[in-house]
C-alpha cells in the first residue's frame, strides 16, 4: 500500500471574495464557508475566524482540531465513512494544507473546551500555536442532545477541512512524502520487528473516536495498515472528555509514533504494522481484548517489540497494563506512553492508576493535573467563558495543563514530560 | 546580618556518644563543633546566634517534648534560618533534623536546610517537606555539605529562586514538574524500545513505587496441633511503654507477655499509636489484639495453644525499609518459637 502525502505549505490565510490557494496563501470566501456549514440545522450562529502564529490571541472552547485534506485525482472526498465515501484509506495521493488547522468551537454543558494561546508563555505548551488556525464557531440549537451536537460539530469541521483543501486539487505540491512499508530493501534481515498497538477510547457516545465512520466500541482488536491512520480512517469523536486525554484528528493524521517508526523503517527497525484495539469498560472484556491484541502482534505481525499507547483517563491505565502484560508474556518487549496523575503540585505518590512489573519502560507525557499560568491576551476567539472553568478567559489564567490541546498527547505529539525536583 | 541557628545531636555537640544519646535539649550561645564551620562560611553575611543540641534517643523517644522546648527557644531567638546537621548516614539524627526543619518552617515560618546521605531513613520521610543537601556517608564530606547548605539557605532567606537539585546539590524532593523535553515523546518511545530490544541499559520515565507481592503460606495442615501467635502494628504496649516503642515512624518492634492471661486489660495495656483514634482500643485492648476470643477458641480445642508473647510495632509513616526488616525479624522469632499460624491485626 502506497500513500503519497502532497504538502501545500500555508504561510498565510486571508479572507477574500474567492476561496483559493495561491503561492502559500490560503484565501477564504468567508460567507461561502459560513453558508456551507450553516446548512446543518443542528447548529446556529456560525462564524469563521482566523488566528495566526504570534498574534496575541487566545482561542477558547476548542472541542476538536483537524487538518485540511482532500484526495487528489478522484472524487472520494476525505475522512472515509464519516464524511467522504467509504473507501479504503491509505493509498493514492492526498493533498494537505500543511501549516494550517481547522478548529471546531462550541459550548455546551458537559463538553470540555480547550484553550490555545497563539503567543507568549501558553504558546509554548501547544503545537497549534505554530499553525494558521481556521476557527469554526458554532452554537447548539436549543434542546439538542449532546451527542447530536457532537455529530454536527464533527460534520462542520470535516466539511470545512475538505472545502479548504479542494483549492489544491491538481496543483503541484511544495513537497511529497511517500509511505510504503514494502519498499525493496536488502537491509531488513537483522532488524528488530516492531509493531504499534494503538488503544482507542470506547466509553460511549461522545467519548470515543470513529473508525471508518463507526464507533470504536463496535470493534474487536484488528490489524490496520499504518497508512490508513495517516490518511483519515480514524477521526476524533470525543466531546465530553478533556483535550489532553483524547487524540485530536490532527494528531491522528500526523500520528507521531507511526511517523517515527516509518522514519526508521528499513534502517534501524522493521515496522511490521499496527493493531488497533478498543478500551472496553469491564475487566473481563479488557482481558479478552488484551489477549487478542497480543495474539495479533505475535502470531500475525510476528514482532519482537511494540509501542503501546492508550487513550482516555485513569480507567484506561488498566487496559494499558493488561496489554503490556499480555505482550511481555509472549516475549514481545514493550514501551508504553502514558500521562501521570500527580496532583496540582506534582507531589502524588502513585503516577498511574494501574501498574505492572512488566511496565519497566514508560514514557511520560506530563502530569495532567499540573497547573500553568497564562498571561492576558488582546483578543479571544471562542468566547470569554467556558462551562467547565470559572473566570474571564481573556485575562491572566491559572489552570490545569489538561485544558491545552496537545500539551499532553497520549500518542506522543508533545515535548512535555515530568522531571523530579 | 542574617541570623543563623544550628541544630546538632549530642555527638556533634561534643557532649558524648551513644551513652549520652538520652540528653534533653540544650541551648548554647554561638557555635559548637561543625557550627564553627558555619561561622567561618557566613562571615560578613550573617551571624551564628545559637546552637541547639538534643540527644538522638531523647528526640526519637520524646519527640513532642523535645520539639516543644526547641520550638519555644527558636521562636524567642527569631532566627532567619535554621541549619540542621548534616546528619550523614545517622538514622535517628537524620529523622530529628528532618522533623525540626519541617516544624520550624511550618510553624514558625523560618526557612531551614539540612543534609543527609541519600540512604538515611530521614530522606524518605522528609524530602518532600524540607531541602536536604546530599552528603557523604560519614563526616568526611562536612565542609562541602555545609557550604552547599549555607548557599541554599541564603537563597531561601533572600527569597531567590532555587535551582534544580543537580545545580543546588539537594536530594530531589519527589515533586514532579511538567517540563519540555528536547525530543517528541514518540521519538523517545521508539528510542527506548530500540535500547530495550538491544539489551542496553534503559530508564523508564515513570518508575512505580515498589510494591511487594507476598506469596501466602500454605494452609495449616493440622489446626488441632497448631500454635497461634498474635501480631499487630497497632502500637499496643504494656502501660507506660517501658520498651519505648515509637508512636510513629517505628524502627523496631516490642514483645509483650501474654502468659496465661484470659484477656488484655485496659489497666495493663494501651496503644501509643499516633495514626488512629486510640480511644476505643484503650477502653478494650482486645479489640485490637483479640486475645479474649482466641482464648475461647483455644479452650474449645480448635487449635492447640496461643503463643505466650504477642509482637507489636507502630505502622504509621514507617518507612518501607524499616517495615520490611521488622516483618522479617518477627517472622524469624515466630518460626523459631514453633508457631504455625499468626493473626495480624492492622489499624
Amino acid at each position: 500500500m502506497r500513500l503519497e502525502i502532497q504538502n501545500f505549505e500555508v504561510r498565510d490565510i486571508q479572507f477574500s471574495d474567492r476561496t483559493e490557494y495561491l503561492k502559500g496563501v490560503l484565501f477564504i470566501n468567508k460567507k461561502e464557508l459560513i453558508d456551507l456549514v450553516s446548512i446543518d440545522r443542528r447548529i446556529k450562529e456560525v462564524d469563521i475566524q482566523v488566528a495566526h502564529p504570534g498574534e496575541r490571541i487566545r482561542i477558547t472552547n476548542i472541542l476538536e482540531i483537524s487538518e485540511p485534506r482532500i484526495k487528489d485525482g478522484n472524487d472520494d472526498g476525505y475522512y472515509p465513512g464519516i464524511f467522504g465515501r467509504l473507501v479504503k484509506a491509505g493509498q493514492g495521493k492526498t493533498n494537505v494544507l500543511k501549516g494550517s488547522a481547522v478548529f471546531e468551537i462550541g459550548r455546551m454543558p458537559g463538553f470540555y473546551g480547550g484553550v490555545a494561546d497563539m503567543e507568549g508563555e501558553g504558546a509554548l505548551w501547544t503545537p497549534y500555536s505554530k499553525t494558521h488556525n481556521i476557527c469554526i464557531l458554532t452554537e447548539p440549537i436549543p434542546g439538542i442532545e449532546r451527542v447530536e451536537y457532537g455529530f454536527a460539530l464533527k460534520q462542520a469541521g470535516l466539511k470545512a477541512s475538505v472545502y479548504l483543501a479542494k483549492t489544491t486539487k491538481g496543483m503541484i505540491p511544495d513537497g511529497v512524502k511517500v509511505f510504503d512499508l514494502n519498499f525493496p530493501s536488502k537491509g531488513f534481515e537483522g532488524l528488530s520487528k516492531i509493531g504499534y498497538l494503538f488503544l482507542l477510547h470506547s466509553h460511549g457516545d461522545s467519548r470515543e473516536p470513529f473508525i471508518y465512520g463507526d464507533n470504536s466500541r463496535h470493534y474487536y482488536p484488528t490489524l490496520l495498515h499504518p497508512n490508513e491512520i495517516l490518511d483519515g480512517a480514524i477521526v476524533c469523536g470525543h466531546y465530553n472528555i478533556s483535550m489532553s486525554i483524547k487524540n485530536t484528528t490532527f494528531a491522528l493524521l500526523n500520528h507521531p509514533v507511526i511517523l517515527d517508526l516509518y522514519e526508521r523503517h528499513g534502517k534501524e527497525l522493521n515496522f511490521k504494522g499496527v493493531v488497533i484495539a478498543p478500551e472496553p469498560t469491564s475487566l473481563s472484556e479488557i482481558r479478552r481484548t488484551a489477549m487478542m491484541s497480543a495474539g495479533l502482534l505475535k502470531d500475525f505481525l510476528d514482532v519482537n517489540g511494540v509501542i503501546i499507547t492508550k487513550e482516555g483517563g485513569g480507567h484506561t491505565d488498566v487496559d494499558l497494563m493488561q496489554m503490556c502484560e499480555e505482550c511481555e508474556q509472549r516475549g514481545i518487549q514493550t514501551v508504553l506512553i502514558d500521562n501521570e496523575w500527580l496532583g496540582p503540585d506534582g507531589t502524588g505518590d502513585l503516577p498511574l492508576l494501574a501498574s505492572s512489573q512488566n511496565a519497566d519502560a514508560v514514557i511520560s507525557v506530563g502530569n495532567v493535573d499540573g497547573m500553568i499560568d497564562l498571561p492576558p491576551m488582546d483578543k479571544v476567539i471562542g468566547g470569554s467563558t467556558m462551562f467547565d472553568f470559572n473566570g474571564d478567559l481573556q485575562g491572566t489564567l491559572n489552570l490545569p495543563i489538561r485544558f491545552i490541546p496537545n500539551a499532553i498527547s497520549q500518542v506522543g505529539l508533545t515535548y512535555l514530560t515530568t522531571e523530579e525536583q | 546580618m542574617i541570623r543563623f541557628i544550628h541544630y546538632i545531636n549530642q555527638f556533634f555537640g561534643q557532649i558524648g556518644g551513644e551513652e549520652k544519646a538520652g540528653i534533653s535539649p540544650k541551648m548554647i550561645q554561638g557555635s559548637v563543633g561543625p557550627g564553627r564551620l558555619i561561622h567561618k562560611l557566613i562571615e560578613g553575611q550573617g551571624e551564628m546566634i545559637a546552637t541547639l543540641i538534643c540527644g538522638d534517643n531523647y528526640f526519637s523517644e520524646k519527640t513532642e517534648d523535645a520539639l516543644q522546648e526547641l520550638l519555644k527557644w527558636i521562636a524567642e531567638l527569631k532566627p532567619d534560618l535554621l541549619i540542621a546537621g548534616p546528619a550523614f548516614n545517622a538514622g535517628r539524627y537524620g529523622v530529628a533534623c528532618g522533623e525540626i526543619c519541617k516544624r520550624v518552617r511550618e510553624e514558625l515560618g523560618v526557612p531551614s536546610v539540612t543534609g543527609m546521605y541519600p540512604k538515611n531513613p530521614g530522606v524518605e520521610l522528609y524530602k518532600k517537606h524540607v531541602y536536604i543537601i546530599e552528603t557523604t556517608q560519614d563526616a568526611s564530606g562536612m565542609e562541602k555539605a555545609m557550604s552547599k547548605m549555607i548557599r541554599l539557605g541564603l537563597k531561601l532567606v533572600r527569597e531567590e529562586p532555587v535551582g534544580k537539585p543537580s545545580e543546588e546539590g539537594y536530594i530531589p524532593k519527589g515533586i514532579k514538574k511538567n517540563v519540555l523535553s528536547n525530543k517528541l515523546a514518540s521519538q523517545r518511545a521508539v528510542e527506548l524500545l530500540l535500547k530495550k530490544l538491544k539489551g542496553e541499559p534503559f530508564q523508564t520515565e515513570i518508575p512505580f513505587p515498589e510494591v511487594d507481592s507476598v506469596p501466602p503460606a500454605l494452609p495449616i495442615r493440622n489446626l488441632r496441633k497448631a500454635k497461634i501467635a498474635l501480631v499487630t502494628e497497632g502500637g499496643l504496649v504494656s502501660k507506660g511503654n517501658p520498651d519505648h516503642l515509637e508512636s510513629a515512624r517505628a524502627t523496631h518492634y516490642v514483645k509483650c507477655l501474654i502468659g496465661d492471661l484470659k484477656r488484655l486489660s485496659s489497666e495493663d495495656f494501651e496503644s501509643i499509636h499516633r495514626g488512629f483514634d486510640t480511644h476505643f482500643v484503650n477502653e478494650d485492648p482486645n479489640r485490637l489484639v483479640p486475645l479474649d476470643v482466641l482464648r475461647h477458641i483455644e479452650q474449645e480445642g480448635i487449635f492447640k495453644e496461643i503463643f505466650p508473647i504477642y509482637f507489636v510495632t507502630t505502622g504509621v509513616a514507617t518507612t518501607l525499609e524499616n517495615g520490611r526488616r521488622i516483618g522479617k525479624e518477627i517472622a524469624h522469632e515466630l518460626k523459631t518459637g514453633g508457631v504455625s499460624g499468626a493473626i495480624l491485626t492492622a489499624t
